[in-house]
């Protein structure tokens, strides 16, 4: 998000306000009003302790008896105690709803994340804000808890001590004002040198994780050690590191001079204060135990104002850039789908589509054109990166394309609904899943509505059909088996994780089913049974078999064969060695070595 | 309330920078005492009051009013100091402490890299470690002024009446009773809500990252995922209202009965101002000291008490992770000079291995010996142990029993920067580290000249991408910074091939490299291996599925279940009847032509 249209203060604590107040409402209220009790007795105990006071220099003097000074103590006690007793319920009421909205603020970013395009997923900057936005939604609440609370307890309460104050001096209340006019002001310059620093720091602070990733990350750390370049991206790491510490050094002494300024101004405004309670003192307009009780009240005043509103005003500066990634990232615009039904007599027909993924250069797909028809299976053959696998989410409709459109029979998909979501698709996917979940929901998460609908039958059927063959002692709870070590289950292979998808994939109702070829090494046998299988379960519903093994596609009806983002050939498997010059180069680089 | 081992979070910022320590400690210390000093100026001044009220000259209050402006004056600039004192001891922190845990991760044994728990820990304690090493040290410093705090006022009456004081020591003992079993009860209940949490970032993770965005859109779980975590969240809440309960209902039993202190104190007071053993002066700012601390105390307490248990709770993971194992001389540099030593032959004497924490042997009793200029290729099925020989090959692990000799020598006997030198090794998962291509290719072999990094590009067939760079080799790869260039995954897999042979290696070892690459992709590998390895006659170590590569090999071993069941000739191989010739069916009969696959 530019600077330029970015949220103020103010209107992020519009939007934030209802949605925290519709987590629970009635103990919304409930807190809140509980607060303003929790100021009232803040102020009564001021006047009680200011009427303690009285009587104890009155005592000294013996102007008052013994045991009014007692009843006046006695009365102060109470209100202090229940003041306590009133602060803790609105202090756990305010933990619990911290909790609650928590979860709710999350809960929303989930769903969101769920209904975006899931191209968005493409981005990197999309993701990194996804995750600020999360951090983002932690503090959302802090947001609307200290705004409550300055309206609730800090505003009636300095009122209240404006009135206190100005009923022995009307110019005690002017004062007032420095005491947190200065701290105010402050914070807002302040956040202002918090955002800056999280834009400047960007980039160093990606080297700083990345450097970490080298030396540390499953995906570098055998590979670090083998070269013994460990050193090397330790002193990166370090120079990353040291370069992120510098410029919040600088930050933070920019944000102590603006404080050490409000500090300067409050302490002006409590100088003051003194100086104008003893020139009252001496003018007789006060007594002495009023002269306490006021002297008092402001050194909690300023108490209040330096623990309680500086400390949490100043954890809302620094955290206030991730309550606006929350917001902006809620504000992502998303397409409304409808659901699409394919069924076993409308073929897909591709017309002169184009995609682009989003902050790329070049189209991964251009011009392709295409008719899928019911029933077949199509192979999609070329090298890496060749768009094979943009083509098939196009087909599942995952993505939407830039340019042409997709139809389904004669009706245009476009004109329905742009890029719908299929209801009858189902993938095995590239790099699928391994759900730390029990047996069940690993094959049921594919179709969650069919679950409710039927039996288990189903779910052991798609496993058998699979070919998934833990052994008993490992599923010990069958379906219930939770699977993953991390959260106290067991672990399966490599071998068996990838049956289960296939499992995953079948259980889901479809008339299109896609096979992406899983990019980790299996081993020949494997291979050869996973697409044999997958053509066994395919029966005559339409399918799209996508691989770099070329011998795979000979089980396909037709080949298409893609060359950068377009379609070089297409036709049966024997026609293409016959016909396509390219097929034959892909085709003899693999085979050379097996004849 | 406070657990001693916290008391590590201060040894470990003595051990960063002694100097500042002790000057945040002294500092707090001073801040705890101001109150106190505090409360003495103002009882200065309400005594000097009177005074001033019948002579009519504020000459009698200026000294005291100038002491409350000092106090009030003195605890800004504490504040400051200690803030700042605080930035530069973080600071310190991160410089020692950022630095040794990544240099600790990256000398563990392997097996904890592998193992998911540990990964996870790892995730724990090295997210923030230097700001939750200065919040458990923070945490403590509050804890320690909080008591001060409350016992400065009781010396101040011990000043005047000393039964009164031990009275009013007397009546704080039930309270720090109170507090320390709160704090145990928090660190308890802690421990219950860490599972759930764990479960929801996992599911949450199912909702926000990439990798399952496509299932989750495709079989559209969103909603019922999200129910489940909806759940274990409420589980945790649940439990966390629960420990919350308790922690508030003793801190406001605290602070309550510190209330109930406070009026049992004024009154003893009253008769201590009666007997003329205090001034009025005192006993009002006393009553004004303990006013503002039951306020701090109901604010503070159960904020720092339960910060004290997650800490509490952080410091076991770092215990775990101290305890860790490290694999000595995993993080030293190639050292070359092995290098002079000619290849004679590498023999593996009846290894057998099983996984730490695992019954299964993954190897038995194997049996090889290689020998130079030679090419051997390791296959077999998934899970037969053929990238376990490379780990151990290659010092990953070190537990098994019998010996891989190197030249006659043990390679457990050589030192890790030797092994490092003497073997070059390509992943199937290599790393795309997001670096120039010059320092990419000088990784682990810093004084690579600019000539052979040309030589190389060129073998590698990256010369004409490298140069259709703006910066050529300086050009920074990945996405790190803005300008960076991305490489294809076949371009990416031929970088880490002429990275490792550059290194001048005795043996190349070469670990599935061309599993994610197509076949136009994966025969450039294979053709680029054999040239640069005929040129250099140096010794190849495959382990592969492709029995592409296998067949272009001088020795195959095929491999099942941890053993070694046929070795040979591609072309002896297949004249038997052999499991090998079965897997290179299978593979070839998909390439067959129409008529033949019929038949």
């Amino acid at each position: 998000m530019s600077p330029a249209n970015e949220e103020g203060f103010m209107q992020i604590a519009r939007k934030a306000l209802p949605l925290v107040f519709r987590v629970s409402p009635g103990l919304f209220v409930f807190e809140y009003a509980v607060t303003v009790l929790d100021a009232l007795l803040l102020v009564l105990t001021t006047v009680a302790l200011r009427g303690f006071f009285e009587h104890v220099t009155g005592l000294a003097v013996g102007s008052v008896s013994f045991g009014s000074t007692l009843m006046s103590l006695l009365l102060f006690a109470l209100l202090k105690v229940l003041d306590e007793a009133i602060d803790g319920v609105a202090n756990f009421i305010g933990e619990y709803y911290a909790g609650k909205s928590n979860q709710a603020m999350m809960n929303e970013l989930n769903l969101k994340a769920d209904r975006l395009d899931v191209v968005k997923f493409e981005d990197p900057e999309i993701l990194n804000q996804l995750d600020q936005a999360y951090r983002g939604a932690l503090n959302v609440r802090g947001l609307v808890h200290v705004l409550m609370d300055i309206a609730c307890l800090y505003v009636p309460y300095f009122v209240f001590m404006g009135l206190f104050l100005g009923r022995a001096e009307p110019l005690l209340t002017l004062t007032l004002l420095l005491v947190f006019v200065p701290v105010l002001a402050s914070h807002s310059l302040r956040s202002r040198y918090y955002t800056r620093l999280d834009d400047r720091a960007v980039v160093l602070r990606r080297k700083e994780e990345h450097y970490k990733d080298c030396l540390t990350a499953r995906a570098f750390f055998k590979e670090t050690r083998a070269l013994g370049a460990g050193a090397f991206f330790l002193s990166r790491y370090i120079r990353a590191f040291k370069g992120v510490q510098e410029l919040r050094y600088r930050t933070e002494l920019g944000s102590q001079r603006v404080a050490i300024a409000a500090n300067a101004l409050t302490l002006a405004g409590y100088t003051s204060i003194l100086g104008v309670l003893v020139s009252l003192l001496m003018r007789g307009r006060i007594t002495i135990g009023s002269f306490s009780a006021i002297l008092a009240a402001t050194l909690e005043m300023f108490a209040m104002m330096t623990e309680v509103l500086d400390n949490r005003l100043g954890e809302l500066s620094a955290s206030l850039g991730q309550i606006r990634k929350y917001f902006g990232f809620l504000d992502l615009p998303e397409q409304e789908y409808g659901e699409v039904h394919i069924d076993e007599q409308k073929d897909i027909v591709l017309e002169e589509v184009s995609f682009t993924y989003p902050g790329a250069e070049r189209s991964a797909l251009s011009g392709i054109s295409l008719r899928i028809a019911a029933g077949e299976t199509l192979a999609i053959v070329g090298e890496n990166g060749s768009g094979k696998t943009t083509l098939a989410r196009l087909i599942l409709g995952l993505y939407r394309p830039d340019k042409g459109r997709i139809l389904l029979g004669d009706a245009p998909l476009g004109e329905l609904a742009s890029g719908s979501t299929y209801r009858n698709a189902s993938c095995v996917f590239q790099d699928f899943q391994r759900y730390q979940l029990s047996l069940r929901d690993n094959i049921a998460i594919s179709d969650f509505a069919k679950l409710s609908a039927s039996s288990d039958a189903e779910i052991q059927d798609a496993l058998a059909a699979a070919g998934f063959r833990a052994n008993a002692q490992q599923m010990a709870q069958g379906l219930d088996t939770l699977i993953s070590k991390e959260f106290g289950g067991t672990d399966l292979s490599r071998g068996e994780w990838q049956r289960l998808s296939i499992a995953r994939a079948y259980y889901r109702s479809h008339r299109l089913i896609v096979l992406d070829e899983p990019t980790a090494a299996i081993d020949p046998f494997e291979e050869d049974r996973i697409y044999r299988d997958f053509m066994e379960l395919k029966k005559n519903h339409t399918a799209v078999v996508i691989t770099h093994r070329l011998g795979a596609v000979r089980l396909a009806d037709r080949v298409l064969v893609l060359k950068e983002g377009r379609i070089v050939a297409i036709g049966t498997y024997d026609r293409l060695l016959d016909e396509s010059r390219y097929y034959r180069r892909l085709w003899t680089a693999q085979s050379k070595y097996l004849q | 309330m406070i657990h001693l081992g916290n008391a590590v979070f201060i040894k470990i910022a003595f051990g960063c920078s002694a100097l500042l320590t002790v000057g945040v400690v002294a500092l707090r210390l001073i801040a705890a005492l101001l109150p106190a000093l505090e409360t003495l100026a103002v009882a200065g001044l309400l005594d000097a009051l009177p005074g001033v009220v019948s002579s009519g000259r504020i000459a009698g209050a200026l000294t005291p009013l100038l002491a409350v402006f000092a106090v009030l004056l003195c605890s800004y600039v504490v504040q400051t100091l200690n803030r700042f004192l605080m930035l530069r001891l973080s600071m310190r922190l991160e410089d020692r402490l950022k630095p040794e845990f990544v240099a600790k991760v990256n000398r563990l044994a392997y097996e904890h890299i592998e193992d998911d728990g540990t990964y996870d820990l790892l995730e724990r304690v090295g997210a923030d470690l230097p700001g939750t090493v200065i919040g458990g040290f923070a945490n403590l410093l509050g804890l320690a002024e909080m008591s001060l705090r409350v016992l400065g006022p009781v010396v101040i009456i011990g000043r005047s009446s000393v039964p009164a004081a031990l009275a009013c020591l007397l009546l704080i003992i039930p309270i720090a009773v109170l507090a320390q079993r709160s704090g145990a009860e928090a660190y308890q209940a802690g421990a219950q809500v860490a599972p759930h949490a764990r479960k929801a970032r996992y599911l949450k993770s199912l909702m926000s990252r990439r990798e399952a965005a496509y299932e989750r859109k495709l079989f559209g779980f969103g909603a019922v995922i999200n129910e489940y975590w909806n759940n274990e969240m409420r589980q945790k809440i649940a439990l966390d209202y629960i420990a919350d309960k308790k922690i508030f209902i003793r801190a406001k039993s605290i602070s309550g009965l510190f209330a109930l202190l406070l009026s049992v104190i004024a009154l003893v007071l009253m008769l201590v101002v009666r007997q003329g053993l205090m001034t009025a002066g005192v006993h009002i700012s006393l009553i004004i000291a303990f006013s503002q601390l039951i306020h701090t105390l109901s604010w503070k307490l159960s904020d720092l008490l339960k910060e004290h248990t997650k800490k509490r709770l952080w410091l076991e993971d770092l215990n775990r992770f101290e305890r860790l194992e490290e694999l000595p001389g995993s993080d030293s540099v190639p050292d070359k000079r092995i290098l002079d030593m000619p290849f004679e032959s590498l023999i593996f004497d009846h290894v057998s291995f099983a996984y730490p924490g695992s019954d299964i042997e993954v190897l038995h009793d194997f049996c090889l010996a290689v020998y130079p200029g030679k090419q051997y290729a390791f296959v077999g099925q998934n899970g037969c142990g053929k990238s376990t020989v490379i780990k151990l090959l290659t010092g990953l692990y070190n537990n098994y029993s019998g010996r891989i000799l190197l030249n006659g020598r043990d390679i457990r006997s050589l030192g890790a920067a030797e092994i490092k030198a003497y073997f070059a090794v390509v992943y199937q998962d290599y790393g795309k580290y997001q670096l120039s291509v010059r320092e990419e290719l000088r990784l682990g072999n810093a004084d690579l000249a600019d000539p052979e990094i040309a030589a190389l590009l060129e073998q590698t067939g990256l010369a004409q991408k490298v140069g259709s760079l703006p910066l050529g080799a300086d050009a920074p790869l990945g996405k790190l910074e803005p300008g960076s260039a991305d490489l294809s995954e076949g371009q990416w897999q031929r970088l880490a091939l002429a990275r490792a042979f550059g290194r001048q290696a005795k043996l190349f070892v070469l670990d599935e490299p061309a599993a994610a690459l197509d076949a136009m992709a994966e025969s450039r590998i294979y053709s680029i291996v054999r040239d640069i390895g005929a040129r250099r006659c140096t010794t190849t170590l495959y382990v592969t599925h492709r029995l592409a590569a296998a067949r272009s090999a001088d020795e195959i071993i095929v491999m099942k279940d941890g053993r070694i069941i046929e070795q040979g000739t591609h072309a002896a191989l297949l004249a038997q009847d052999s499991c090998y010739a079965e897997m290179f069916n299978t593979q070839r009969k998909w390439y067959l032509r129409k008529q033949v696959a019929q038949a």
